[in-house]
C-alpha cells in the first residue's frame, strides 16, 4: 500500500509507450480484482440466503409450526414460542437503560462520567457473546439461584442489547440540530422537556432502528442462551424462573449433529424462520430509517 | 388523586389543551419533585447501570476463575494439554486454535473487504453504492449458528472433496497442508469466519474511503493518474488507519465468534501444524464443554479461558477504536 504511494509517478511528457500501457492494464487490472471481489462476496450473499430459504421452505411443513418438540422430531411451536418471549423479553428490559443511557450520553454529558460510560458500552459491545452466557449461567442461573430459566435468558439478551440500544441512541440525539434545543430553552422549556418533548422524538427514526436491529440480534442469537435458558421440549407454562425455555437457534445448533434426516428438516426450518425474522427487520430498519429522515426533512421545512 | 380534581387545586392554563384531570395532576407531581432533576437522575442511573454490569461481568469472571488461577498460574496460558479427567488444564490448545483460525480468516478477508470496499466508495455508482453495501450488511444480520448450519453441510463436504485435496496436491510440500483430510478442522473456521468479519471490514472501510477530502483525490487526478491510481496511491494511503480499524474490528469479531466456528472446527484440543487438522478454539471450548464440567476447577478453568477472551477482545476494540477514532477526525479536518 505504501510502497505504491511513493512510487506512484505522474504522467509526463516523456512518458514511453510501454509506461502508458503498463499504468492503463494496472487501471483496468486495479478495477476487475476489485469489482471481482465485491461480485464474489455478493454472489456469496445471494447464495447463502437462497440456499436457507430453498431448503428451508422445502422442509417446512404445517406440522412445524402447531406441534411441539418430540425428542428431535415433532415440531418448533415451543422454540419459536421461546424466541419470541425471549427476545421480546430481553428488548423490554434492554430499552428503558439503554435509552435512558443514550440520553444521558448524548445530552448531559459532564466530562467525567460520560467517557468512561461510553468505554464501557464499547466494551460490552465487544465481548463475546458466549463469555455473556457465562456471566449469566454463575451470576443468574447459580448463584441467584433461578436455574434456567426465561427471566436469565431475557436478561442474558438484554445485556447483549443494552449497549447497542444505548449507542445508537446516543448518536440518533447527537444529530439533533442544536437550534432546535435552543429554541426549545428560549420558549422556557426545562432540561427534561427539550429531552423528551423535543430530542427523543425528533431522533425516533435513529432510535427506533437502533431497537429493531438490536431485536435482531436478539433473535438471532445462540451463544448467551445455551446456559441461561437451557431447552425444554413443552410449552412455557407462564413462570419466570426456574423452567427451561426452548428457542430456535437451539434447535438448529443441536439438531445437526444427530443423525435423522428429521432433526435436520427441523434444523433447516429454524433457519429458515430466524433468517427470514432478520431479514425483514434488516428490511424494515432501512426503509423507516430513509422514510423517516424523508419525513424529518419535510417536518422542518413547514 | 381526588384532590388534583378539586376546583381549587392550581392549574396551569394553556390554549391548545384545557386543563383536564390528568394534566393538573401532572402540573402539581411537577411542581413538587421537579421533573427536570428527575430526568437527569433517571438518565444517570441508566448509566450506571451500565457500569454496574460491566463491574459484576469483570468481577464475576475473576472471582469465579480463582480456583483455576490459584493452581495454573500464570502457567494456564502456555499449558499445552487439556485432560479435565487429570485436572491437568492448559489454555495453549485453544488460543492457537483462535489465533490460526483468526489469522486464516483475516488473510482471506481484508483483501476481498478492501477490494469491494474500493469498489463500493470509487467505482459504484453512489446509489447503487449504498442498496449493495446494504446487501453485504445483510451478511453481517445472518446470525453465526446459520453460518455453522451451512458450514456442516455445504462448506466441509465441499472441502473435503474439492479444496483440500486440492490444495495438498499443490502446496503439499508444506507442513500446513499435510496429514488425513476430515473437512471440519482449522481450515474449515478461518473460511466461516472469513465470510462472517468480511461485512465489518467492508462497511468500515467504505465509510472510511467515502471521508477522504475530494482534493486528495483530485490532486491526484490534476497531476495526470488515471482514476485507478489516485485512489490506490492517494486515496487509500490517506484512509490507511480506518482501513487498520476495520481489520482490528474484524479481528476482535473473529476472536469472539462462537457458534459457527465451534460447528466446524472439529473441537479436538491439541496442537497440530496441518490446517486440515480438528483444532479447538476459545469460544467452541466454551460452548461445547461447560455442560460436562463437574469438578470445581475444571469449572473455573473454564471462566478463566472467558476471562482470556474477554481481555483479548477488550485489547483488540479499544485499538481499533483509537484507529478508525484518528482517521475520521483527520478525515473531518481539512487536509
Amino acid at each position: 500500500m505504501g510502497a505504491t504511494a511513493t512510487e506512484f509517478r505522474p504522467a509526463s511528457v516523456h512518458a514511453s509507450r510501454a509506461h502508458v500501457i503498463r499504468r492503463h492494464l494496472f487501471t483496468y487490472l486495479g478495477w476487475g480484482l476489485s469489482a471481482l471481489a465485491f461480485l464474489l462476496l455478493g454472489s456469496a450473499t445471494v447464495w447463502i440466503l437462497v440456499t436457507v430459504f430453498h431448503r428451508g421452505f422445502s422442509a417446512l411443513t404445517f406440522k412445524v409450526i402447531t406441534q411441539v418438540t418430540v425428542g428431535t422430531g415433532g415440531g418448533l411451536l415451543n422454540a419459536i414460542e421461546g424466541t419470541a418471549l425471549l427476545a421480546f423479553g430481553g428488548i423490554l428490559l434492554a430499552v428503558p437503560p439503554g435509552l435512558a443511557a443514550g440520553i444521558y450520553l448524548a445530552e448531559f454529558d459532564d466530562g467525567l462520567l460520560a467517557p468512561l460510560i461510553r468505554f464501557l458500552v464499547d466494551v460490552l459491545v465487544g465481548v463475546p457473546s458466549i463469555v455473556i452466557g457465562y456471566f449469566g449461567y454463575v451470576t443468574m442461573v447459580v448463584d441467584i439461584g433461578w436455574k434456567f430459566s426465561l427471566a436469565a435468558g431475557s436478561i442474558a439478551l438484554a445485556i447483549i442489547a443494552l449497549p447497542y440500544i444505548c449507542r445508537t441512541s446516543e448518536m440518533a440525539i447527537r444529530q439533533v440540530p442544536n437550534g432546535l434545543r435552543e429554541a426549545a430553552y428560549a420558549l422556557g422549556a426545562g432540561d427534561a422537556r427539550v429531552v423528551m418533548g423535543i430530542c427523543v422524538p425528533v431522533a425516533l427514526p435513529g432510535i427506533l432502528t437502533g431497537i429493531l436491529l438490536a431485536l435482531a440480534i436478539a433473535v438471532g442469537e445462540t451463544a448467551p442462551l445455551i446456559y441461561t435458558a437451557g431447552w425444554s421440549s413443552f410449552l412455557w407454562t407462564g413462570h419466570l424462573t426456574n423452567e427451561p425455555i426452548g428457542y430456535l437457534t437451539y434447535a438448529i445448533w443441536a439438531f445437526i449433529t444427530e443423525p435423522f434426516a428429521g432433526a435436520h428438516a427441523l434444523a433447516y426450518a429454524a433457519a429458515l424462520f430466524v433468517t427470514l425474522f432478520v431479514l425483514v427487520i434488516g428490511v424494515a430498519a432501512r426503509l423507516l430509517f430513509d422514510e423517516n429522515a424523508g419525513w424529518r426533512r419535510r417536518g422542518q421545512e413547514r | 388523586m381526588a384532590t388534583a380534581a378539586h376546583p381549587a387545586a392550581p392549574q396551569v392554563r394553556s390554549h391548545a389543551h384545557p386543563p383536564g384531570f390528568f394534566r393538573s395532576f401532572r402540573n402539581r407531581l411537577r411542581k413538587l419533585i421537579g421533573t427536570d432533576w428527575l430526568g437527569y437522575v433517571l438518565s444517570l442511573v441508566a448509566a450506571v447501570l451500565i457500569l454496574a454490569i460491566t463491574t459484576a461481568l469483570v468481577w464475576q469472571l475473576w472471582t469465579q476463575s480463582a480456583l483455576s488461577r490459584a493452581k495454573f498460574g500464570w502457567g494456564f496460558l502456555v499449558g499445552r494439554t487439556w485432560s479435565p479427567l487429570f485436572e491437568h488444564l492448559g489454555a495453549l490448545p485453544f488460543i492457537y486454535g483462535t489465533v490460526v483460525t483468526s489469522v486464516i480468516a483475516l488473510l482471506i478477508a481484508v483483501p476481498l473487504g478492501l477490494g469491494a470496499a474500493i469498489f463500493l466508495a470509487e467505482l459504484a455508482p453512489p446509489r447503487a453504492s449504498s442498496w449493495l453495501a446494504f446487501l453485504i450488511d445483510l451478511l453481517a444480520a445472518v446470525p453465526s449458528v446459520i453460518y455453522g448450519l451451512l458450514g456442516i453441510f455445504v462448506m466441509v463436504p465441499f472441502l473435503r472433496q474439492v479444496v483440500d485435496p486440492a490444495l495438498k496436491r499443490t502446496l503439499g510440500f508444506l507442513p500446513l497442508f499435510q496429514g488425513p483430510i476430515y473437512g471440519v478442522g482449522l481450515l474449515a473456521g478461518g473460511l466461516v469466519l472469513a465470510i462472517m468479519v468480511v461485512p465489518f471490514i467492508i462497511s468500515v472501510s467504505r465509510e472510511v474511503l467515502l471521508a477522504v477530502p475530494r482534493d486528495q483525490r483530485e490532486g491526484a487526478l490534476a497531476l495526470g493518474a488515471t482514476r485507478w491510481e489516485a485512489t490506490w496511491g492517494a486515496v487509500v494511503p490517506f484512509a490507511r488507519t480506518g482501513i487498520y480499524g476495520s481489520i482490528f474490528l474484524a479481528l476482535a469479531r473473529a476472536l469472539g465468534e462462537t457458534m459457527a466456528i465451534t460447528m466446524v472446527i472439529g473441537n479436538d484440543p491439541k496442537i497440530r501444524a496441518s490446517l486440515f487438522a480438528p483444532g479447538a478454539s476459545i469460544a467452541a471450548v466454551l460452548a461445547n464443554e461447560f455442560v460436562e464440567a463437574t469438578t470445581p476447577t475444571y469449572i473455573s478453568a473454564l471462566i478463566e479461558l472467558g476471562l482470556v477472551l474477554f481481555c483479548l477482545t477488550i485489547v483488540l476494540n479499544g485499538l481499533a477504536r483509537l484507529l478508525i477514532l484518528a482517521t475520521s477526525r483527520r478525515g473531518g479536518a481539512p487536509a
